[in-house]
């Protein structure tokens, strides 16, 4: 049994692997990266996804992923440090801008980041994502949330159907 | 002709992907697998969870099933409308009398449960009633089947609660019926994290608070407001399993009384010895001496 090739040779330079998404596009991102991945972190302990053999994500597109990978990048260093205990109030602060910046975009975007941080098991990525929902619905009401949304306008039928349940429901609105 | 018919079909494709983007963000929103609605649900508070019933069918009973529920009495404040203080309390407390029928939601059922009321809501009794209710009505509601879990406790992790008025009876059925609490929650005026915070009132309910019930509380914290009673040291007396205690507001003499109160002489001492301690005050010399003394 040989150890695995990948990394030994290399002394001193980060450890690769290579993801593929489901629409064939290859990256290569730092082991210590790609492991914030819970999913991906087995795979990678095992010595998998190292020269050419790349593990295969057929659930991500290669959008989503490079956007995962910008999250991972920019978030490794502070979770190798265990939940950087010992990061600075400057690096915490600069995570915080980059977190705030990196979830300021298109909804559809989001639904996708979300759907592949919760596949891909990246914890404080799904987190993120959630609670940029959940302040998107805040303090609105119903018909400022599907606005807000994109819900398509409900049609006679649905507003019918609304309105017998904001009436059901009255304990919950004002 | 072949090229503009090329041309048109890019254009026809183009034109389908940006219309689907458009319009079907709150489908795509919808899309999502439960638990992710759910999580995202978790950092909403609980009116607010159970307005987005109305959103479209797919959502009409999502809010049923969280695992995380925050009934926070702030999110019946200012609602734009001239409501007097007294209306607005009366919408939260028949808010959440409705919203904890074990039909709709039931705390047994939950991974975390906050119920947080500020100073206005005075009568408060009510607070402790949906808890209590909680634990009794766990064993009764039949669409609740958690498995791997005995039937009669709760599978709750976190309980955080603000404010809220203890009877006697809290907290037998609290330690009694949440065998799988991690975190316990209480404050009284607003502290920070992970909070035992009553005022004296509050502690000299019959027996106090004592947590040696609950094996899986690690983290537990307590705001002692700068006065000490004799339940108060029986309550950190009981704190033999937890890692992380964190004391607020000694009271000045609190190192000089502490061992001639009976709770605290016992097993706890023990315990203590692993326990870390976060002091946050600013008199630093009552930790040393509570320190050496242990």
């Amino acid at each position: 049994m040989a150890a695995p090739e990948s990394g030994d040779g290399n002394n001193g330079a980060a450890r690769m692997v290579t993801l593929i998404s489901s629409d064939n596009t290859r990256f290569e991102v730092e082991a210590a990266a790609a492991s914030l991945s819970q999913t991906l972190q087995l795979t990678i302990l095992d010595g998998g996804g190292g020269g050419g053999d790349g593990i295969p994500l057929p659930n991500v597109d290669s959008a989503t992923l490079s956007k995962v990978l910008e999250y991972c990048i920019k978030h490794a260093p502070a979770a190798a440090n265990g939940g950087a205990p010992n990061a600075t109030a400057v690096d915490r602060a600069e995570l915080e801008r980059f977190d705030n910046e990196f979830v300021n975009i298109d909804q559809s975007v989001l639904y996708s980041l979300i759907m592949a941080a919760h596949n891909l098991e990246i914890e404080g990525l799904q987190s993120l994502v959630a609670k940029k929902v959940a302040d998107m619905i805040k303090g609105k009401s119903p018909m400022e949330i599907r606005r807000t949304l994109g819900f398509p306008d409900p049609t006679p039928e649905e507003q019918a159907e609304m309105n017998a349940h904001m009436l059901e429901y009255g304990w919950a609105y004002e | 002709m072949v090229r503009a018919g090329r041309y048109m079909e890019l254009e026809a494709k183009g034109k389908r992907s940006r219309a689907s983007s458009d319009i079907l963000a709150g489908d795509r929103l919808s899309a999502l697998p439960d638990c992710i609605i759910h999580h995202i649900m978790s950092f909403m508070k609980a009116r607010q969870v159970v307005q987005t019933c109305v959103l479209s069918t797919r959502w009409t009973n999502l809010w049923r099933s969280v695992l995380c529920l925050d009934v926070d009495e702030e999110e019946f404040r200012n609602q734009g409308r001239d409501y007097t203080m007294d209306e607005e309390l009366e919408k939260f407390e028949d808010f959440t009398d409705h919203l904890l029928i074990p039909n709709n939601i039931s705390i047994s059922s939950l991974d975390m449960f906050r119920l947080h009321v500020t100073d206005r809501y005075r009568s408060g009794k009510q607070s402790a009633k949906w808890i209590r209710h909680g634990v009794k009505y766990s064993t009764r509601a039949p669409d609740i089947q958690v498995k791997g879990l005995s039937s009669n406790s709760w599978r709750i992790k976190r309980l955080h609660l603000s404010n809220v008025h203890l009877d006697d009876n809290f907290t037998k059925h609290v330690s009694s019926g949440c065998p799988y609490l991690e975190c316990l929650e209480l404050k009284a005026p607003a502290v920070a994290y992970l909070f035992l915070a009553l005022n004296r009132d509050q502690f000299e309910v019959a027996g106090g608070v004592s947590i040696d019930e609950m094996p899986f509380l690690v983290k537990a914290s307590v705001d002692l407001q700068g006065i000490l009673c004799k339940n108060q040291t029986k309550l950190l007396g009981s704190f033999s399993n937890v890692t992380s205690l964190e004391l607020l507001r000694f009271p000045a003499k609190f190192s000089n009384s502490l061992w001639r109160m009976d709770g605290m002489e016992t097993s706890s001492s023990q315990g203590l010895k692993r326990t870390e301690i976060i002091y946050k005050d600013e008199d630093l010399r009552q930790l040393v001496k509570l320190l050496s003394s242990n």
